[in-house]
C-alpha cells in the first residue's frame, strides 16, 4: 500500500532533476533550443514499448496461471502505454514542426508504425468494453495483448530498415552521439519514468481489482423491485 | 472457441503488419525518399512532372534568393540544381539535409515542400556563436 507512494514520490524527485537537468544541458548547434525535449519524448516512447511489453507478458503470465491479478496488471500497463505513446506522438510533432517544418508524415516509417502501435492498443482498450465476463475478457485480451507486442520491435528497428525522416537511435552498442550532459538528462529522465510507471502500474491494477469486487456484489444485490413477484396469469381469464 | 479467439486478432494484427511491410518495401516507388544519383538513374520512372521526394545536403555557397530560391544538393556525388517558390524553413542553411518533395523541371528540380531531417548527431553550439 506504502510502495506505490515511495515509486511516485521517488519518481517526481526524479523528473524535477531530470527535466531541470533537460532545461539546464546544451543546447544543439542545428536545433537550439528544441533539443531539449529529448527529456521528455524518448522517456514517454520508452514507457510506450515498456508498458505493451509487460502487457503481452501479463497476458502469458493470465493464460498460465488464470489469476486475475496478473489481468489487471495487463490491462493497466496497457492503459499507461497509450497515455505515454500519445504522449511521444505530441512531443514528438512538436518537434518535429520546429525542426523538419513538418508536424506529421505518413511516409515516414517510424511515425506510421508508432500510430498503428497506439491504435492497435487503443482497440485493447476497446475490446476489453466489449466483454462482461471477467474471464472471456481476460482471455481475449491476453491473446490482443500477445499478438501486438509483435509490432514493438518493428516499431523500434522502423527507422533502421527503411529510409525515414526520423533520425536513427542516438544511443548505440558503440556509444553515444551526444554530450554528456545530453545524455544524462535523457538517462536520468529515463530512469524516473520507468519508476513513474511502477507507481501508476500497481495502483492502477489495485484500482480495477477493487472495481471488478464492487461490480460483482452490484451484480449480486437485489435490484429495486425484484421483491415483487408478478400475479400468475390464469390461462383464459 | 479457444482457437477462434485466438486466430481472429492474430489474422487481423498479421494482416495489417503485412500489408505495411508489402506497402512500404516491395515497390521501389514507395520508397521515402531518393537519393540524388538514384533521383537521376530513375528519371525515366519520373517523367510529366510525376511528384518524388529527393534528399540531399544543401551545397555550401548554392542558396540564392530572389522571386525564386535556387540552389543545389547533392551528396557527396551527384549534384541536382534546385528551384522553388516556397519560403525555406527556419533552419535552412548551407550544409543542412533536406528532404524535398517536388518534380523534375527540364534538368533542374522543382520542389513544392522542402523538409529539414535532422540525424542522430547532438552537437553543443560552438562557444563563439553559442546563443543562449
Amino acid at each position: 500500500m506504502k510502495l506505490r507512494y515511495a515509486l511516485l514520490g521517488l519518481a517526481t524527485i526524479g523528473m524535477v532533476f531530470g527535466l531541470s537537468l533537460a532545461a539546464r544541458m546544451p543546447s544543439d548547434a542545428v536545433q537550439g533550443n528544441s533539443a531539449r525535449i529529448i527529456g521528455i519524448h524518448v522517456p514517454a516512447a520508452w514507457l510506450g514499448f515498456l508498458a505493451f511489453g509487460l502487457t503481452a507478458l501479463f497476458g502469458i503470465g493470465w493464460l498460465v496461471t488464470k489469476r486475475p491479478k496478473m489481468d489487471y496488471l495487463a490491462a493497466s500497463s496497457a492503459e499507461i502505454g497509450v497515455l505515454f505513446t500519445g504522449l511521444a506522438l505530441v512531443t514528438g510533432m512538436i518537434w518535429g514542426k520546429a525542426t523538419w517544418g513538418i508536424a506529421w508524415d505518413w511516409g515516414d516509417a517510424r511515425l506510421a508504425s508508432t500510430a498503428m502501435m497506439f491504435f492497435v492498443y487503443l482497440g485493447y482498450l476497446a475490446l476489453r468494453r466489449a466483454a462482461t465476463d471477467p474471464v472471456q475478457r481476460a482471455r481475449r485480451s491476453a491473446v490482443l495483448g500477445i499478438v501486438g507486442a509483435l509490432q514493438i520491435p518493428l516499431v523500434y528497428f522502423s527507422v533502421n530498415i527503411w529510409r525515414t525522416l526520423h533520425q536513427t537511435q542516438s544511443i548505440r552498442p558503440d556509444g553515444a552521439s551526444m554530450p554528456t550532459e545530453t545524455l544524462l538528462a535523457m538517462l536520468i529522465n529515463l530512469a524516473a519514468f520507468t519508476i513513474l510507471f511502477a507507481g501508476l502500474l500497481i495502483w492502477r491494477a489495485d484500482q480495477l481489482r477493487i472495481e471488478e469486487a464492487r461490480l460483482a456484489e452490484t451484480v449480486l444485490a437485489p435490484n429495486a423491485g425484484s421483491a415483487v413477484i408478478p400475479p400468475k396469469l390464469q390461462p383464459g381469464s | 472457441m479457444r482457437n477462434k479467439l485466438f486466430v481472429i486478432p492474430a489474422v487481423g494484427i498479421i494482416g495489417i503488419i503485412v500489408a505495411f511491410l508489402l506497402s512500404g518495401g516491395l515497390t521501389a516507388n514507395t520508397v521515402f525518399y531518393l537519393f540524388p544519383d538514384e533521383a537521376v538513374a530513375q528519371r525515366a520512372n519520373f517523367e510529366n512532372g510525376r511528384v518524388f521526394r529527393l534528399g540531399g545536403q544543401v551545397l555550401p555557397d548554392s542558396v540564392e534568393s530572389g522571386a525564386e530560391t535556387t540552389f543545389s544538393i547533392g551528396d557527396g556525388g551527384t549534384i541536382i540544381p534546385v528551384v522553388t517558390d516556397r519560403t525555406p524553413p527556419q533552419l535552412f542553411d548551407d550544409d543542412v539535409p533536406v528532404l524535398l518533395e517536388g518534380y523534375w523541371e527540364g534538368d533542374r528540380f522543382r520542389a513544392t515542400q522542402i523538409i529539414i531531417r535532422h540525424d542522430e548527431q547532438y552537437t553543443p553550439p560552438e562557444e563563439s556563436n553559442a546563443s543562449s
